[in-house]
């Protein structure tokens, strides 16, 4: 039988410290989905615009699905302090890993 | 710095105070499995016939149990029992270091044992062991399978299994040479 574990950039939540942005910073999350699984990846307490090519008239979004072998960017302002959870929203995912902590401050 | 990021880096943790972490991927798990458990009765001869695995442990660390053994009028043959520490290598891959101990009715052998253990995405079931004993033998094992499912629920399992030994030894019924054994099951 197989270990059953989802990480981001090669490392699960216990392995890895919190994102770190500064306040009032702009930042554009890159993510590029390795995986034969679908990911909704959903970041807390922030509406980011979802980079489509369309200027102007970027989707905002709080969750977005990548699919397997995708590469998609989203920017945001981290406009508010705190800590906020980012994570795929498939639990079993979740559960072993997949979540961080983006930390504004 | 403004205060409330140097409040924030003083306190490096993951977790969203006062709340505690948010999950827990550092749980231990357990897993056993009977790959063949089958006892034939009633005829000439009973048999019976096992071979199983079982490991527990974290994400990264884990001990395995794998035995297998055939047993005949009471005479119990084929008695493989490995104890192995498990660690992965790459995403589907581990690699198993440990003792094979042959124990059964006939004369008892020791193994060193290194392998690979995994699963080849949406493929095989593979495991590849080498073995060097005590007696200065060598020995090497593999095993693959692969689950055709004809529906969800039942599945059609093949399964073959390699053994060559480098030396024979006639106290334990071993020539050298290279075996393969395949089985069809259905579950």
């Amino acid at each position: 039988m197989q270990r059953f574990v989802w990480r981001f950039d090669g490392k699960k939540f216990s392995e890895a410290g919190p994102i770190r942005l500064h306040l009032g910073e702009r930042v554009r999350f890159v993510l590029i989905n390795d995986t034969m699984m679908e990911h909704p990846i959903h970041l807390h307490g922030f509406l980011f615009s979802l980079e489509n090519g369309h200027d102007g008239r970027l989707p905002l979004k709080h969750t977005i699905n990548v699919k397997p072998s995708e590469r998609l960017s989203f920017v945001f302002t981290a406009d508010t302090p705190g800590r906020w959870a980012f994570h795929c929203h498939l639990f079993y995912h979740m559960e072993t890993g997949m979540f961080r902590t983006v930390l504004v401050a | 710095m403004s205060a409330a990021r140097a409040r924030a880096e003083k306190d490096d943790s993951n977790a969203a105070a006062p709340f505690g972490p948010p999950i827990n991927d550092e749980r231990i798990f357990a897993h056993a499995l009977l790959n063949e458990f089958e006892g034939r009765f009633g005829g000439p001869a009973d048999s019976f016939r096992w071979n199983g695995e079982a490991w527990v442990g974290t994400d990264t660390n884990r001990v395995w149990l794998k035995s297998e053994g055939f047993s005949k009028n009471g005479i119990v043959s084929d008695g493989d029992h490995e104890l192995l520490y498990d660690r992965p290598i790459s995403t589907f891959f581990d690699v198993q270091v440990g003792l094979r101990y042959d124990r059964d009715s006939f004369a008892s052998r020791r193994w060193a044992a290194v392998g690979v253990e995994g699963f080849a995405p949406y493929l095989l079931q593979f495991s590849g062991t080498s073995y060097a004993s005590d007696a200065g033998h060598f020995a090497a094992k593999a095993e693959v399978s692969y689950e055709e499912l004809i529906t969800q629920r039942l599945i059609l399992e093949p399964l073959a299994e390699f053994n060559a030994y480098t030396r024979s030894d006639a106290a334990r019924g071993v020539a050298t040479s290279v075996s393969l054994t395949s089985a069809l099951m259905v579950r």
